[in-house]
């Protein structure tokens, strides 16, 4: 009885919210450095608070996912998300041991690294030749910005959903 | 029974998970980049997530809808006029074409010559550009259900805006001229010199390439398709040329274009239904050739 709580639990918690962000990145936002990955946000809190809930391989597939929506190779953000994975939990104990002010600035490398690497992986494709320094700094800087309002309203989520599982 | 122990020191950087999953994404990438052998994949995911990206761009329609409506009657009364006298301008030029097209198929007729198929569109609508740092497409809301192949260009009233790349059941993804490495062959409306017109990447203007460097080109000159390739039907406007830079540098001069369609700015669209008339199989395709190679090899 308690396992199956603590499964379900388990679905709803980070799937939706996951879920929500990807709808949130599919609005016709259009083509241009200022749209964050609302996703990747989103994943980078669950991947620091719950490591336990989320694995690399929902990463790997919401990075598919991502992929089939922004029409690029498929598997493109599914390396980026997973490395973004392993970013985050490389790094755990030091994002979870400062203030929100310095957490939120070690995102902004995480966040970096990132785009970074989406970009890498387009250049080795052959599609980049031409990629602006826009497209790494400002989603970078956005979704730094963006990240204690993620985390403030995931936390209250999160917690919502520990104390009332369904 | 076992005890596992306490997540926080189960945690740790999971290397050997993290090197399949790389692998795997690379084989997938590989896959896709090298093989297309995913386009089914792809095809099940678009079909999942359509509904809910044709859901998402309501609210554009929406407020397109809802400014309409509060338009002044003024502005509108404007309008209408500029419009009925447009149109007995249109009725004017209009009456000319049909006399002049009848003429030219009666003369083309007497010539011999291939009738030119008559171009069919197909209203279309935008329905979001994809993120992503390295190219500008565009999804419409036609697909295969509506006859529409790949290769079909995409066009305003104002000229060639792109071509269809993929093509899904309810939906389909086009490229923008500007995107890197769209190649169209155009030909200059004043003289006819012909050339082809590249892409260069976003916001980037377009690029009329392989051009003598003393070629009788100015500034302002219209860019019509020249229908040479097939894929796209001859004497349809694309550019204007808005620079040219004759430096004795280059070999050939550097001659930017502008696109006469506004490709970010439009919400509606037609695709050509066009056939592309000239299909000459590959020379290594033809039944012919292979039997003479294998000839060759019996001999």
């Amino acid at each position: 009885m308690a396992f199956s709580v603590f499964k379900l639990r388990s679905l709803t918690g980070p799937f939706l919210t996951l879920f929500g962000a990807f709808i949130l990145n599919m609005f016709p936002w259009g083509n241009s450095p200022w749209v964050p990955d609302f996703l990747l946000i989103t994943l980078a809190f669950w991947i620091l608070q719950a490591p336990d809930k989320i694995n690399l391989l929902s990463a790997f597939l919401l990075g598919l996912l991502m992929d089939v929506q922004t029409s690029q190779y498929l598997g493109v953000h599914a390396i980026v998300y997973v490395l973004t994975y392993f970013v985050i939990v490389y790094q755990q104990r030091r994002l979870l041991n400062v203030t929100l002010l310095g957490q939120t600035f070690m995102m902004l490398q995480v966040f970096l690294i990132a785009n970074f690497v989406l970009l890498l992986i387009l250049w080795v494709v052959g599609q980049g030749r031409e990629i602006s320094f826009a497209f790494l700094i400002i989603p970078s800087v956005i979704e730094t910005c963006l990240w204690p309002i993620f985390k403030k309203a995931l936390s209250i989520y999160s917690s919502f959903i520990n104390h009332h599982p369904t | 029974m076992f005890r596992s122990p306490p997540t926080l020191f189960n945690q740790g950087a999971p290397f050997l998970k993290l090197l399949f999953f790389l692998l795997l994404g690379s084989v997938i990438i590989f896959a896709d980049y090298k093989l297309h052998a995913t386009e089914k994949i792809r095809l099940i995911g678009n079909n999942l997530l359509f509904p809910i990206q044709q859901l998402l761009s309501q609210p554009g329609r929406l407020s397109d809808l809802t400014l309409d409506y509060f338009q002044t009657r003024s502005s509108l009364k404007q309008k209408l006029e500029e419009r009925s006298s447009q149109l007995d301008n249109l009725r004017l030029m209009a009456n000319q074409a049909e006399v002049l097209e009848s003429e030219n198929s009666h003369l083309r007729k007497l010539l011999s010559l291939q009738q030119r198929s008559s171009v069919k569109s197909l209203a279309a609508e935008v329905i979001f550009s994809p993120l992503s740092p390295s190219s500008q497409r565009i999804i419409i809301n036609r697909g295969s259900a509506d006859g529409v192949q790949s290769g079909m260009p995409i066009a305003t009233e104002a000229g060639i805006m792109g071509q269809i790349l993929r093509v899904f059941e309810n939906s389909s993804e086009a490229a923008l001229l500007e995107d890197r490495d769209f190649a169209i062959p155009v030909l200059v409306e004043r003289n006819g010199l012909r050339s082809v017109l590249f892409g260069v990447g976003r916001g980037e203007p377009l690029e009329l390439r392989y051009v003598n460097n003393l070629a009788d080109l100015d500034v302002g000159d219209h860019l019509i398709t020249s229908g040479i390739d097939g894929t796209y039907p001859a004497g349809i406007p694309v550019a204007i040329i808005s620079k040219i830079d004759r430096s004795s540098e280059n070999s050939g001069a550097v001659i930017a274009c502008k696109p006469i369609a506004q490709l970010h700015h439009n919400r509606y669209l037609s695709i050509l239904l066009y056939q592309p008339t000239t299909t000459a199989p590959s020379p290594t395709e033809s039944e012919v050739v292979k039997n003479r190679l294998r000839q060759k090899k019996g001999s």
